[in-house]
């Protein structure tokens, strides 16, 4: 086991590799490739451009020497925590990022416990009544939240929660970790985490019907169990378990829709400080949030994996 | 070896229960597909969205961009505007329609580009095996290291707006999967009797690939491809909503809901109208997507 | 019959499996290995079918496909008239690729469900330029349909339109469509019901009477191969233990394992009064082969040599090979003490 978790940990190092080199060469993409970038962020300034100015800058930004030796300068101070100031605010972009990241982790948890709390019970009235109005509604609900563009449910709830039963403000940001932040923080929360409701709720749906038909349930019924007992003490324990592991998975997705749903309510969080940085071309600033996203993303799948592998012991033998 | 022998096991075949779909005669998964209500419900909605986008110019009552001169702003639904006015006066249900015709082609072009270039990728590393498959099982790892929305995101802000540069950021995140998809599929068929029966005979790669394997990977390909118009549609709509992707005044779904976003608080309610464009065309492929899956392999279901 | 040159040689055929592919034995390289072939000595002369039978996991499959260059075995040699199959190049394989063909176990997985009969038959006649003309073509197609007992009008249908024996048969007509030389037959007949196999042995027997054809006939099922093998050979964990003609081996068994097999054949009489040798222990597997004979664990009749020398293939008649230290007996070498051993 503990070898299987070492290798898959392992197995990530030439993965955010990889996601650095991409990263890195992102920039020769543009027009213009990195030094064009400069150039134009200079042009703004006003400041007149010659080529000796152009020199002068490729100099200071370290242009001048081969790209490999420029990537591993950048890889070199990436892995120390420096990732170059963000061409606006001119602060640098590690903790402009790591302080973004703290708010859209908690809006992220705090949609994922808002899925479950939701997802669970109807998951579980739907298995256990099969066919019925609840079990309709829930397929529906499944059906409709992953069809529908993420950010547009955050207009229908600002609409119908905020500007018409005013319970909580529509759009805006306050510190999630003061009680006033709260506010703030349940439309998003609550929009994000539809879509993840939606299949959760349906996967659960799916293995309580099959948990339900096992054995040891109708030995549980036979010896007159009380059926909430047998369904939530019994059934529910081993359904929730595929169902958890795969909630990993969609919390690392979430981190996408994120990004639409903090640009939605204004909301302070690292999406939203991506999108202003895209939207301004700040460079160092979306390179350092793509590896940052990377590095959540490339754990949490890694994460997933390696609970699979303990709740499914033949997925290691792949 | 035309000899007379005898025909021992010449049993007649029984012939196949007849499955009509409006009384014709179908194979079986075409009629489980018809049967299923929400399959049929989906590739209605689709047909019904392709057909407003090729006929846009006759469906829309008004031109799409025209701002009138006559300051009429944020109407409410009426005869004359049978959805409302945008906050410049423009026709809703017309900006719509046309709305169409950048959803689909951006599923359609980004699904066959993703999908050839997959398609491709996942059938070398399926069928080569060995090195070639560790070192593209790799770059597939890299690929998807960043959510796909995040990568499509962080393309075009690399690449620049507009449809094509949509169409190639979206194509370009959803590659690896469908290499995967592929790759499983390969190496599922390339262990079958049938195609180490075509090695045997002297057939070369490529035609056991081309002939044998790929057409047994149809339907999987099919399905997953129907999805991925889903899931394209989806990401070009948040592209454009964040201003990154289809620009304004082109009205792209996504982009109109960026114009209204501005003006959400004194008038919210034209912002229901493009999402729910978006949606309905979201949940046809989806519908559709399932019931194939359902109709055509069971065994994909989760 | 050994005096003329076999059509097939198989010797001292390896085939080992690495037993872990993950990234992790890569970089601790691990050495483990499961040795499905451990030195394989066989040959096929011209015209007869050679029975190959073991317990389910003795390799016979992994030696179908070294032959047939599905595996590239790990070491040793395979002679196809006297040529070493596994230096060809790209030419000469194609040519062995005609004059060698393979039939599965499987009649279900075996025809490629997307392509109909006349299709799968035209494109190998066309790929080795069997046929000319279209007449010649449709002629030749229709002539292996009722070589096989096959109806030609059915040609233009879909292999699930077919029964499971119907389609074995197509699996043949297939192979045949190429003018092999050798046919090998991997547990041909096992998925099939009882009286289909009864059926499907005939009709292999018939071709290959008829045709001149040599074959190699893989089965577990020793009732199987009786009926249809001129010669036998005995595979046990990955090396062939006793090869013999077919009546001798079955009526005068001489390795013990052999014996076991043979007394474990249900008799249809049931007034015939059988002595079943029932084998001792676990059956060990090809990742963990014993040392010495690898039949020792589990033989009745083992000696001390048993566990210390491995047995040679050798001649104890006229065309009767086995390898046990009960026929040809050896000296034990002297024992090293190990202090481990000492107990
Ligand atoms: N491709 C393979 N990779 C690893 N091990 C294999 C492979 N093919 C066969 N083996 C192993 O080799 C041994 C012999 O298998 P096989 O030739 O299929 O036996 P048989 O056909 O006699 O039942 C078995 O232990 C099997 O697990
Ligand atoms: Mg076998």
């Amino acid at each position: 086991m503990l070898k299987y978790i070492i290798t898959r940990l392992a197995l990530t190092i030439p993965t955010l590799f990889g996601l650095a080199v991409f990263d890195f060469l992102l920039l020769y993409l543009t027009p213009g490739g990195p030094t064009g970038v400069i150039i134009q962020s200079f042009r703004s300034t006003g400041t007149p451009i010659s080529p000796v100015v152009i020199a002068e800058l490729q100099k200071e930004y370290g242009l001048n020497v081969p790209a490999p030796v420029q990537f591993a300068r950048w890889i070199f101070n990436a892995i120390q925590g420096n990732l170059g100031n963000s061409y606006f605010s001119h602060e640098p972009v590690t903790s402009l990022i790591l302080a973004r990241l703290q708010v859209t982790l908690v809006l992220a948890i705090s949609a994922t416990l808002i899925a479950l709390a939701i997802a669970i019970p109807l998951g579980v009235a739907a298995a256990v009544r099969r066919n019925s109005l609840v079990d309709y509604v829930g397929t529906a609900v499944s059906l409709v939240g992953i069809s529908m563009p993420t950010f547009w449910l955050g207009f229908l709830l600002i609409d119908f929660l905020a500007l018409t039963l005013h319970a909580f403000p529509a759009v805006g940001y306050a510190s999630p970790f003061t009680l006033n932040g709260l506010r703030y923080l349940i439309l998003p929360a609550l929009t994000l985490s539809f879509s993840t409701l939606a299949i959760i709720s349906r996967v659960l749906r799916a293995s309580m019907v099959e948990a339900l038909g096992e054995d040891y349930i109708l030995t549980a019924r036979s010896k007159g169990l009380k059926e909430r007992i047998v369904v939530y003490r019994h059934a529910l324990r081993n359904a929730l378990l595929p169902t958890l592991t795969l909630l990993g998975l969609y919390f690392g997705s979430n981190l996408g829709g994120v990004v639409t749903i903090e640009y939605t309510f204004h909301y302070l969080g690292l999406g939203d400080l991506a999108v202003s940085a895209m939207l301004s071309r700040d460079y160092p600033l979306i390179e350092g949030f793509v590896l940052y996203t990377g590095v959540v993303f490339v754990f949490a799948n890694a994460i997933v994996d390696i609970f699979y592998s303990i709740i499914d012991p033949r997925i290691r033998l792949r | 070896m035309a000899s007379t022998n005898p025909p021992s096991a010449m049993v007649p075949v029984p012939a196949t229960k007849g499955y009509t779909v409006l009384g014709r005669k179908v194979p079986r998964s075409v009629y489980r597909f018809f049967r299923n209500k929400l399959a049929v419900i989906g590739m209605t909605i689709v047909l019904i969205n392709c057909f407003v986008a090729i006929f846009a110019q006759f469906i829309a009552p008004y031109n799409p961009d025209a701002i009138p001169l006559t300051i009429d702003a944020f109407q409410n639904p009426s005869w004359t505007h049978l959805l409302g006015t945008d906050e410049l006066g423009r026709d809703m249900f017309s900006r719509i329609v046309f709305g169409t015709q950048i959803s689909l082609t951006v599923g359609l072009f980004s699904v066959l580009l993703s999908g050839t270039v997959g398609i491709t990728l996942g059938t070398v590393a399926g069928w080569m095996k060995g090195k070639v498959d560790r070192v593209l099982e790799a770059i597939f790892d890299i690929w998807l290291s960043l959510p796909s929305l995040i990568l499509s995101i962080i393309l075009v802000t690399f690449l620049g707006a507009g449809v094509r540069n949509v169409i190639l950021a979206v194509a370009v995140s959803n590659i690896p999967s469908y290499a995967r998809l592929i790759r499983a599929e390969v190496i599922r068929l390339s262990d079958k009797d049938f195609i180490v029966a075509q090695r045997l005979l002297g057939f070369s790669s490529w035609k056991i690939v081309v002939k044998n394997v790929l057409p047994n990977a149809a339907t999987p390909i099919i399905v997953y491809s129907t999805f991925s118009f889903a899931v394209a549609i989806l990401a070009e709509a948040s592209l454009s909503f964040l201003g990154l992707g289809v620009l304004p005044p082109t009205p792209s779904w996504g982009a109109i809901l960026n114009e209204l976003q501005v003006t959400i608080f004194a008038h919210i309610e034209p912002t229901f109208w493009p999402g729910l464009a978006i949606m309905q065309l979201v949940l046809g492929f989806n519908f559709l997507g399932d019931g194939l899956r359902d109709a055509f392999d069971p065994r994909l279901k989760v | 019959m050994s005096n003329e040159a076999p059509i097939l040689e198989v010797r001292n055929l390896q085939m080992y499996f690495p037993l872990e592919t993950g990234l992790w034995s890569r970089i601790a390289g691990s050495k483990r290995v499961v040795k499905a072939l451990d030195g394989v000595n066989l040959s096929v002369m011209e015209g007869e079918t050679l029975g190959v039978v073991g317990e389910s996991g003795c390799g016979k499959s992994t030696l179908a496909r070294c032959i047939v260059r599905m595996y590239e075995p790990t070491g040793g040699e395979v002679l196809y008239r006297g040529k070493n199959v596994l230096k060809f190049g790209p030419k000469e394989m194609k040519e062995y690729r005609r004059k060698v063909q393979m039939i599965f176990q499987d009649p279900y997985s075996s025809l490629d469900p997307r392509t109909t009969i006349r299709n799968m038959l035209s494109e190998v006649l066309h790929l080795h330029r069997i046929t000319s003309s279209k007449q010649q073509l449709e002629e030749k197609m229709e002539g292996l349909m009722i070589s096989v007992g096959l109806d030609p009008a059915q040609l233009g249908r879909f292999p699930h339109e077919f029964s499971g024996g119907q389609r074995q048969r197509l699996c043949v007509a297939r192979a045949l469509a190429v003018e092999p030389e050798l046919i090998i037959a991997d547990e041909s007949v096992s998925a099939l019901d009882v009286s289909i196999q009864a059926q499907t042995l005939n009709l292999f027997e018939e071709l290959q009477k008829k045709l001149g054809l040599t074959m190699v006939f893989i089965s577990h099922d020793l009732s199987v191969v009786e009926h249809i093998s001129t010669r036998v050979a005995v595979m046990y964990l990955g090396k062939a233990v006793e090869v013999s003609e077919s009546t001798e081996l079955f009526e005068d068994p001489e390795h013990p394992y052999t014996q076991a097999l043979i007394s474990a054949v249900p008799v249809p009489d049931p007034d015939v009064k059988t002595n079943e040798i029932i084998l001792k222990g676990d059956v060990p597997t090809a990742a963990n082969i014993p040392p010495g004979c690898r039949f020792h664990p589990r033989c009745q009749s083992a000696m001390p040599v048993c566990s210390e020398v491995e047995p040679v293939l050798l001649e104890s008649r006229k065309d009767h090979l086995v390898a046990c230290h009960l026929i040809h007996p050896v000296e034990a070498p002297p024992k090293p003490v190990a202090p481990q051993q000492v107990k």
